[in-house]
């Protein structure tokens, strides 16, 4: 997708040419504010039995919990959050749709918001987090739906169409505390309880990133030569990582993640006559930073319309602005990684540049 | 003579009704017999025509009223001849009726002198001066223009063919005057020596240009209520259209404001696939090259362009928007003529001859340049980098005709379009390499018999044959093959036979038969999500081939009856029957509509109709893979009522209630249909994609007040109020459709001055079309990307679009050519109208995508 990528931004900038008005705009790489970065869910999917069909009001308990990663480089402050499920919407991806039914997973109603410290600061990690109980969420969410679209059956319909697939969406809602309605940021991901359709399948799981390496100026060994070895980056904040990667400034560096043993599952999709597909996962890496942007922003993915390989590597420069550096600048880095089945990680470092 | 006579009221000759209706043109040369009052006593036809055209031009030229000639400053008789021309559809080649009467030369008491009219002298000498008066720039031959000798009182009236003859003229210097009302008075010297025949040319200059004629044009019958028609001098100065004729209906009531100035045809309310361009009564699929190109024929082909918004007669099927028809022009020429046209995006041109005495030839063709220029514009390459982009657009056309007099006339008219665009994209890194190649074209081979077949009726027999092709494909840069690629080829087969004319006083009739047969292929190398639920974005699914072909045959009946109940009423009761094999399964409907025109008096005219109206599905949406089989017919109802007023000489004033409704129409749908396969026991969930189930409705007034062409000036006012409404499924909330405007308003004026010069301006405005604004974005934690929050569905409009457009031109005439430059302005004002907007990642700025910018072109264009 690399490749694509650069080819619409080529046809962007021939719009913008031609007339089109082209915004100067912040880029989604560049982390400066309070922004919602990942979200994961523990686990992915859940295979539910095949009577779960006929009778979607007496599922087995499960419990899966939702977290996400939240940034907030621009301020000192506990942030608050709210996580609430509901059935998808088809073009909002928020859970507020008037008359339609909800579950606040966070609190109760006069009290939705639960609260975490600085993101960047606290002195752990911070955990912003809900768990979803399937007997609680999905007899609410299944009946409201009924109420909907008129039966059981129907509703049953629209499952077997969406591959078998009952998908319950989380919405999350996020601030810093005091901070008003207007100031929320909202993320999406979605819960999927599945039939076994077909009868082995497996449920998905989250994949991982086992290191992440940096190479520091890679255009500067010899063309032909082999690839420089990278160095392995420290995972955590840059509050916890005793050792940084300290380059100088306006320092290209090269970051390669490497995804854990088993990341990448083959799975089976029921097709609508009846048949089975089979596909393997692909790794999509997303990369971010509080300063400088990435090129290119997104990594990975399927092959290209080609046929070529994606390439996983991102390029991130070191910033050259003496004010911004000072004696010293730490960034922080997030490299999240997801498959196309709702299964995801992360991973958090630093770099520190120096002048 | 000292004063030739002059023509001071002259009454339009009546156009033989039958000869009207049989499709009969005739040129009729009288001789007319002035009194010393000025009184027509006596009008013979030199040479009968019959049909009605002789009794018609008699009738005619006795009503004329004339200073009288004079002789040595005294009135006095005298006879002069000149043709009186009945052209049913206007021409370029200027056969001006009446004309006025000239002086012969000889008076009547003169017998054994008498020649005829272009013959000066006594007839009964040799030719001394043999001449003939042509139009500068054209050179086309002129009748009717009074040559004489001033010093020898001696003059002739070139003939038919421009000819004129002096007869016994001696040696001597002469001043040669050459007189015609549309043109420069003309004065020459010339010499003559004893016994020798002396040949001369006269060059005559259009006043103001070129003149625009006066034809007896026989009026078309009416079978509908709106029709709107264009003037061939419209056709080519409106500003902001470039000199393109086919850009001029977006000017006209009924039309909506197309985004980007695309061309697309947004007729009442209607999506741009609802309505209808027929070519020689064939459809074609587009009118305007790529990217707002310019339209795919070349503008000398033109004879007519009307819109019909709503209400149309019954020949035009399978529609259910507005309809555009184009009727080319005959390639009838007297000589070799023909045109070029040169500008910054493309050069054209166009030429016409005879080809012996029935036939005639007529080919035009046009290329853009675009791709020579564009890469000084593309920015700068990297080392190792390359970036190719060629956008090429093309049209060529030939029509062929052939006169067989009394039985007929048959023409073979061929048309290709073609638009490719190629982005070639290289780079060090082969992998990120890129080709990529964009076509559509289509051609049409339309053959046209005609013939009158007696009692009235005209014969129509036309068969059509055309190709269709959109193709693109994308392809690594130097590598082995595509990896992706379409490639759709619909063939069409078409015939249509009509039967039309005045059956009796008080009848009128149009019916007919048509059948189209569409084969549509498709062979795509494409992924293939359509089978599975969707599972993300990042599945690796690689591309297959699909192949698929759709069969279409429609067959069609249509009748038209006009009634003139009353000598003030005409009803139109019409009814259409089609008949379709679709996908392997028929479909039939009957389309029943009424139209009636009643004339209060003079000025005043009520019209109205109300009528049924149906369309097929697209092929592609009949796809058992892709889309649904099972569609049915979209359907509307088409209702109107209004009026038209002339309230003085060259003024009109046209109004129109209309109310469209529209049902059954095709939308898209996420319902699957669940089963259970009977043999393996697989529970199947086959999607629907697409279903019967979307209704819409148009209503609003039309106002259009016109101020004809006449020789210096024309421009009209079109106002349009329109409001309409789509829900696509009995459960889904009503929204504006999505090229709804409430208010479109279209000022074009233009005035040609006597030197040559011509100045034009047109003023646009329009409501803005309705949008969805994102009032927010979500991050998506399954793409990580964010997603936009809308707001209610198209609940907010675009700002107001208005602009104003400007043209110059300058027409040069010399002897043998004509050269026009014209420098066209689109948005004078530059005024940044907003189309769309570009959104942050997150949807919280937007930055406005703005139409077309302050942009002069400047062209040359040229005829001889």
């Amino acid at each position: 997708m690399r490749n694509l990528g650069l080819k619409i931004r080529a046809c962007v900038a021939l719009a913008c040419l031609a007339g089109a008005g082209c915004g100067n705009f912040e880029v989604q790489s560049v982390v400066l504010d309070l922004r919602i970065l990942s979200m994961t869910v523990s686990p992915p999917e859940v295979v539910v039995p095949l009577e779960a069909a006929q009778d979607p009001m007496n599922l087995p308990e499960v419990s899966v919990q939702v977290c996400a990663l939240i940034a907030d480089p621009a301020d000192s402050r506990d942030i608050e959050y709210r996580m609430t499920a509901c059935w998808p919407t088809e073009e909002s991806y928020r859970c507020d749709e008037p008359g339609r039914a909800e579950v606040l997973l966070t609190g109760p109603p006069n009290e939705p918001f639960a609260v975490a410290p600085d993101p960047e600061e606290s002195d752990e990690p911070v955990q912003v987090c809900a768990t979803l109980s399937s007997n609680v969420v999905l007899p609410a969410l299944i009946l409201d739906q009924v109420e909907v679209q008129g039966s059981y059956e129907d509703v049953a319909a629209q499952v077997i169409g969406n591959g078998g697939n009952l998908d319950v969406q989380v919405e999350l809602a996020v601030r810093g505390v005091g901070q008003g309605p207007e100031d929320l940021q909202y993320g999406s991901k979605r819960v999927r309880y599945a039939l076994p359709l077909p009868e082995d399948r497996v449920a998905n799981n989250n994949p991982a990133i086992q290191a992440l390496y940096a190479t520091v100026d890679p255009d500067d060994g010899p063309d032909d030569g082999p690839d420089e070895e990278g160095v392995e980056m420290p995972q955590g904040r840059c509050i916890d990582v005793a050792a940084p990667l300290v380059v100088a400034p306006g320092t290209e560096i090269e970051f390669e993640p490497v995804a854990a043993e088993g990341s990448r599952e083959e799975y089976e999709v029921l097709t609508f006559d009846g048949r089975t597909r089979m596909f393997t996962e692909n790794l999509v890496y997303t990369w971010y930073a509080t300063y400088n942007v990435w090129e290119p922003e997104q990594t990975g993915g399927p092959k290209d319309p080609a046929g070529n390989d994606p390439d996983i590597k991102s390029v991130w420069t070191a910033p050259r602005n003496r004010d911004t550096i000072g004696d010293g600048l730490d960034v922080p880095i997030w490299v999240v990684q997801r498959d196309e089945r709702g299964g995801q990680s992360w991973f958090e470092s630093c770099v520190r540049v120096v002048p | 003579m000292t004063k030739a006579p002059e023509l001071v009221e002259a009454v339009a000759p009546v156009y033989p009704p039958a000869a009207l209706e049989a499709g009969l043109e005739a040129a009729v040369t009288v001789r007319i017999h002035i009194d010393d009052t000025g009184t027509v006593t006596q009008v013979d036809v030199v040479q009968p025509v019959g049909n009605g055209f002789d009794e018609a031009a008699v009738e005619a030229a006795e009503q004329y009223v004339f200073v009288p000639a004079e002789f040595d400053g005294k009135p006095g008789p005298i006879v002069v001849e000149t043709t009186i021309h009945f052209t049913i559809q206007k021409e370029e080649e200027p056969e001006p009726a009446p004309e006025p009467p000239a002086p012969a030369g000889q008076a009547v008491d003169d017998p054994a002198a008498q020649g005829p009219p272009s013959h000066g002298g006594d007839f009964r000498k040799p030719v001394t001066v043999e001449g003939e008066a042509v139009e500068r720039g054209s050179r086309r031959r002129l009748s009717g223009v009074i040559v004489s000798l001033a010093e020898l009182g001696m003059d002739a009236v070139t003939d038919e063919k421009g000819k004129f003859y002096f007869h016994g003229v001696p040696a001597g210097e002469y001043r040669v005057i050459a007189v015609e009302d549309r043109y420069d008075r003309l004065e020459r010297s010339l010499t003559i020596t004893a016994k020798e025949r002396v040949e001369v040319r006269l060059w005559m200059r259009a006043k103001g240009g070129n003149p625009y004629e006066t034809i007896v044009e026989g009026e078309r019958e009416v079978l509908e209520v709106t029709r709107r028609t264009l003037d061939r001098r419209q056709l080519t100065s409106v500003p902001g259209t470039f000199g393109d004729p086919l850009r001029v209906i977006q000017a006209l009531p009924g039309m909506a404001q197309s985004p980007f100035n695309t061309g697309l045809l947004l007729v009442r309310g209607s999506n741009p696939d609802d309505s209808a361009i027929f070519l020689d009564g064939h459809r074609v699929p587009i009118l305007f090259h790529f990217l707002g190109g310019p339209s795919i024929l070349s503008s000398e082909f033109l004879e007519t362009i009307d819109l019909y918004p709503g209400g149309y007669p019954a020949r035009f099927g399978r529609v259910l928007g507005g309809v555009v028809t184009v009727e080319t022009r005959p390639a009838k020429s007297d000589g070799v003529h023909g045109q070029a046209d040169v500008d910054f995006l493309d050069a054209g041109g166009y030429v016409r001859f005879p080809i012996g005495k029935n036939a005639s030839l007529a080919i035009a063709g046009r290329r853009s340049y675009l791709d020579a220029f564009l890469p000084f514009f593309l920015p700068e390459q990297g080392p190792g980098s390359q970036l190719v982009v060629v956008p090429v657009y093309y049209d060529y056309q030939l029509r062929l005709d052939y006169d067989f007099g009394k039985d007929g006339t048959a023409s073979v008219f061929w048309l290709q379009s073609s638009d490719d665009l190629d982005v070639l994209s290289k780079e060090a890194d082969a992998e990120q390499s890129l080709d990529i190649g964009a076509s559509i074209g289509f051609s049409r081979l339309i053959a046209t018999y005609r013939r009158p077949i007696g009692g009235g009726l005209r014969l129509t027999m036309s068969p059509v044959f055309g190709r269709d092709r959109v193709g693109f494909s994308g392809a690594q840069a130097d590598g082995a093959q595509e990896f992706t690629s379409a490639d759709i080829v619909q063939d069409t087969f078409g015939y249509r036979m009509r039967l039309d004319g005045r059956v009796s006083p008080l009848v009128v009739v149009d019916t007919g038969i048509d059948i189209e047969s569409r084969v549509t292929r498709y062979d795509l190398l494409v992924p293939l999500f359509t089978d599975f639920a969707p599972v993300g974005d990042q599945v690796d699914v690689p591309p297959e081939d699909y192949e698929q072909v759709i069969d279409f045959l429609a067959y069609g009946v249509h009748a038209d009856i006009g009634w003139d109940a009353t000598d003030k009423l005409r009803l139109v009761p019409g009814v259409r029957f089609d008949g379709y094999w679709l996908a392997g399964q028929t479909r039939a409907t009957i389309d029943p509509r009424v139209v009636a025109r009643y004339q209060i008096d003079k000025a005043w005219l009520a019209k109205g109709y109300v009528g049924l109206f149906h369309q097929p599905p697209q092929p592609e949406t009949l796809d058992s893979f892709i889309g649904n089989p099972d569609l049915q017919l979209e359907h509307a109802l088409h209702v109107g009522l209004g009026g038209e007023w002339i309230p003085r000489k060259y003024w009109k004033v046209d109004a129109e209630v209309y109310y469209v409704d529209r049902y059954n129409q095709v939308a898209f749908t996420q319902d699957r249909e669940i089963r259970e396969d009977p043999v393996t026991g697989r529970v199947i969930a086959d999607p629907l994609w697409l279903v019967n189930s979307a209704v819409s409705n148009t209503m609003g007034l039309e106002v259009m007040i016109e101020r004809e062409v006449t020789r210096n000036l024309y421009g009209w006012l079109a106002y349009t109020l329109s409001r309409s409404r789509n829900r696509a499924a009995p459960d889904e909330p009503e929204t504006p459709t999505f090229f709804d405007q409430r208010h479109v308003l279209n000022a074009v004026a233009s005035y040609r001055f006597d030197s040559g010069w011509e100045l034009g301006g047109r003023l646009r405005f329009a409501t803005g079309r309705p949008i969805t604004p994102n009032i927010d974005g979500t991050f998506n934690g399954d793409e990580t990307q964010y997603e936009p929050l809308p707001g209610a569905m198209l609940s907010e409009r675009r700002q107001v679009f208005h602009q104003i457009d400007v043209r110059v031109e300058k027409t040069w005439v010399f002897d043998y050519f004509t050269i026009g430059a014209y420098l066209d302005i689109q948005n004078l004002l530059n005024i940044a109208n907003v189309e769309g907007v570009n959104y942050d990642y997150r949807y919280r700025e937007e930055a406005p995508v703005t139409s077309v910018p302050f942009l002069p072109t400047l062209g040359v264009r040229g005829q001889w």
